[in-house]
């Protein structure tokens, strides 16, 4: 079986990614593959990590492996290599003129992070990493920043960089895009904009992945309201362009351990 | 309840959040106001139903909604970061900013210029007086943090950097921005900390960057009155007679914590006096349905009543006022926003 260096999960805010993203993280530790869940702990600099605490509790309780990657951090650690020096490095990024450049404009935040992110995987060529990405927006902005700082930059270090990042990006033996989604009209529709957008900045492989489907619950005997909703739900789905790779039930678990052994059988059709 | 001049709906993200503020703007506009609804990046569906097109953004458009058998009216403004730089441009009579490659990329829609863009815009609009109530449809979860904290950033970046730049090259600058000033600047520019960055940008970048670069910040600066006017638009923002914030949540994924987290950030905001919507509330029939105990479907049950209860509880504990609104079984958004415009035409706070 062959793996990918990289999963993407993105869609938008409660479609239920970091829940995946765990999931997915486990199903790939459970196959003996050396893999860690990433995130952004921070998108500004010298801001509080503030929302990131309940991804490390949930995988720390699952037992697995996380990667938490902090702005500053990051910066410093890509300029340190560029420039050759540490020293000069840690300066650059404490200037008040480096801070308001970064805080202007979001995009860099994610050039640097993406080129963190794929610094690690040429490092360690056994390690495989899954992104639980900012809600679709956010992930437009990541994969748009790559492409727009190449175009910025026409030659040079961060150019060549740039392009290297893109030419990474858009193998699709090396990366995947797991875009979540709902089975309803504009979740849905919005999903089909979402990849036209994407594909038009690069060829990306994409999954498309339907959470919260109420079809288990076809047999059961529901009061009108979940009776309309299931209706709307196979309605929506029937009106529905693009090819959905994997549905998730909706589930009645109540704790993050039994929800992540539910959802395991899934996962293995996404790798 | 009554309106103000004007509302800022936040939300945890894909919690039906730009439905639920244009639900609100219909149901203000229904009582005779002047209304505004600006916002950032609906859905298609939402789009055509409001008559609002890609090619019309970044410009106000009449909007027209059949609601009880009247024709409510209102002006709609689909966010577009190029349009409101050009107005840019257009008020600072600095047309050349337009033709700088770097300033061209960023101001591309997801460039990154966004949140900035939008509180310029917001101001614009604010101060066309045409308008008893704006009401503001942001980007979801952190990305309206960056929202808030744009207007510090703009300050902070008109203040610190420019410090630096401007203080030592003075009236030298302000006199001659819009030229091919890249090269002078450089060697003019001794004090410390911006030569040997801009020198340490140079080897990794190329001077063609710099030189783009440095004319990018200059074209900035000389139009720095339209974004300093963003800041006066902060008093307002922060007077809760004449701004309300609503946050936005949905019982749909259980965001609690991240709802909370947007309310300590933005603590000066979100008083103890503010307001949560809470969105997607089960409909009454399922309290009605009494399923066999111990069956599966007093599983279902009682798995979505728990997920609701709970969320209420911990919201209840923060905010003084929780709306609840139900979610609307239909699929057509149209639906969606006569039920949400009826149910935000019966809340008393």
């Amino acid at each position: 079986m062959s793996f990918k260096r990289l999963y993407i999960f993105t869609g938008k805010g409660g479609v239920g990614k970091t829940t995946l993203s765990l999931a997915f993280t486990k199903t790939l530790q459970n196959k003996n593959k050396k893999v860690k869940l990433t995130y952004f702990k921070t998108s500004k600099l010298e801001e509080q990590t503030i929302q990131y605490q309940e991804v490390s509790d949930k995988a720390k309780q699952l037992g697995v492996e996380t990667l938490g990657l902090d702005l500053m951090e990051s910066a410093e650690a890509y300029i340190g290599k560029k420039l050759g020096s540490k020293t000069i490095a840690h300066w650059v990024v404490k200037t008040p003129f480096f801070k308001s450049l970064i805080n202007m404009i979001p995009g860099f935040n994610y050039l640097i992070f993406m080129g963190q992110v794929l610094e690690f995987l040429k490092a360690d060529p056994d390690l495989i990493l899954i992104l639980d990405s900012p809600s679709s927006g956010h992930a437009l902005t990541m994969f748009e920043a790559t492409k727009n700082f190449n175009q910025i930059f026409q030659k040079g270090s961060l150019y060549d960089d740039t392009t290297e990042m893109l030419n990474m990006l858009k193998s699709p033996e090396f990366v995947q895009l797991n875009l979540v989604t709902l089975p309803a009209p504009l979740p849905l529709q919005e999903s089909q904009d979402f990849i036209k957008q994407v594909k038009a900045i690069e060829n990306f492989d994409i999954k498309l992945i339907c959470n919260y489907s109420f079809q288990n619950f076809k047999e059961l005997e529901l009061p009108n309201s979940l009776q309309t909703k299931l209706k709307n739900e196979l309605e929506a789905l029937a009106k529905n362009e693009v090819q959905i790779d994997q549905f998730i039930p909706f589930s009645l678990a109540q704790n993050v351990d039994d929800l992540t052994k539910e959802l395991l059988p899934s996962m293995e059709s996404l790798v | 309840m009554d309106s103000k001049q004007f509302e800022i709906f936040s939300g945890t993200g894909g919690v039906g959040k730009t439905t639920l503020a244009t639900a609100r703007a219909l149901a203000l506009a229904d009582g005779g106001k002047k209304v505004l609804l600006i916002t950032i990046d609906p859905a298609k569906r939402l789009k055509d139903l409001l008559g609002l097109s890609d090619a019309s953004s970044g410009d106000t458009c009449p909007v027209e909604f059949e609601f009880e058998g009247s024709s409510i009216k209102l002006d709609a403004l689909l966010m577009n970061p190029e349009r409101t730089f050009s107005k840019i441009a257009q008020k600072t009579n600095q047309s050349d900013i337009l033709q700088n490659r770097i300033l061209k990329i960023l101001t591309r829609p997801y460039g990154g210029l966004n949140e900035i863009l939008s509180v310029v815009e917001l101001q614009y609009q604010n101060e066309s007086g045409k308008y008893d109530s704006i009401i503001l449809d942001t980007p979801p979860g952190s990305h309206f943090l960056d929202f808030l904290d744009s207007i510090e950033r703009i300050r902070v970046f008109f203040d610190q950097s420019f410090i630096d730049i401007f203080t030592y090259l003075g009236k030298k600058v302000e006199s001659n921005t819009g030229m091919n000033f890249g090269k002078r600047m450089v060697t003019m520019v001794v004090s410390g900390g911006v030569k040997k960055l801009l020198g340490y940008l140079g080897k990794v970048t190329g001077d063609k960057f710099v030189d783009d670069f440095i004319e990018a910040v200059l074209h900035i600066y000389s139009t720095k009155e339209a974004f300093l006017g963003a800041l006066e638009l902060q008093k307002v923002l922060r007077n809760p007679l004449k701004t309300d914030w609503f946050l936005v949540t949905s019982v749909e994924q259980n965001k609690l914590k991240e709802a909370l987290e947007i309310k300590s950030h933005a603590k000066d905001l979100f008083t103890s006096e503010s307001s949560i919507a809470l969105n997607k509330c089960v409909n009454d029939d399922l309290l009605e349905w009494q399923p066999a105990a111990g069956s599966k479907e007093a599983e279902l049950k009682s798995a979505l009543l728990n997920r609701e209860n709970q969320l209420k509880a911990g919201l209840e504990a923060q905010f003084k006022n929780v709306l609840s609104f139900p979610e609307v079984l239909s699929i057509e958004p149209k639906e969606h926003l006569i039920k949400l415009t009826k149910t935000w035409k019966k809340v008393r706070i």
